[in-house]
């Protein structure tokens, strides 16, 4: 099964953003951003977009599935 | 993206505090294993009391955090867990009541731990390990 790697813990560092802050951008809990960060966690296309569109970047360069 | 930050970090202190999902199932856990147990030992009105409460405090989202993506799915597996049990519960229930009558107590009382196990494993799904948090 592909797992889900993401550099979403990169890019909330470049920005020293926080992940109570991050959350709170893209309206979820801290605890999702969590997971999202430890790649435990598939989103939703939507919650996806949000947080690229806080970062500037692109769905693709934040998160990728490995085989 | 900067100055949106800015305009949060300047609203935070006018915010009121906000509990989290995790205490509110906690008191949900509190308050239905407290009239399940009164409901077991007393049978007075103090359970009925608890059950409301927990009642409330399960269909209540005013003064919690609102559920996202994460706890929504948490939620439906715990649901299916908690349905599937209940179901169960229900089968061994009408077995034994074909040989003794069952008291409406033990219906009540399940109903309380069904309520209970949906919010214990609403948390075990939602835990989050400590060195996975960082200090905000």
């Amino acid at each position: 099964m592909p797992e889900l790697t993401t550099k979403l813990k990169e890019y909330r560092a470049r920005t020293g953003m926080k992940q109570g802050e991050l959350a709170e951008l893209v309206g979820v809990r801290r605890e999702t951003i969590i997971r999202l960060e430890k790649g435990q966690y598939n989103p939703s296309l939507k919650l996806a977009m949000d947080i690229a569109k806080v970062f500037g970047a692109t769905v693709e360069e934040l998160f990728s599935f490995s085989d | 993206m900067i100055v949106r930050i800015i305009i949060m970090k300047s609203n935070k202190t006018k915010k009121k505090k906000i509990e989290n999902l995790r205490a509110k199932h906690m008191a949900v856990i509190a308050l239905s294993l407290c009239g399940a147990f009164l409901m077991m030992f007393t049978d007075d009105w103090s359970s009925y009391i608890c059950i409301f409460c927990a009642f409330i405090a399960t269909n209540s989202d005013r003064k919690f955090e609102s559920e996202d993506e994460l706890s929504k799915e948490n939620m439906y597996r715990s649901n299916t867990i908690v349905m599937w049990c209940l179901i169960a519960a229900m089968v061994v229930l009408a077995g034994y009541n074909k040989w003794q009558d069952i008291s409406y107590v033990v219906y009540l009382c399940t109903a309380c731990l069904a309520i209970t196990l949906r919010s214990i494993l609403f948390l075990w799904f939602d835990r989050t390990p400590k060195q996975d948090t960082e200090d905000e």
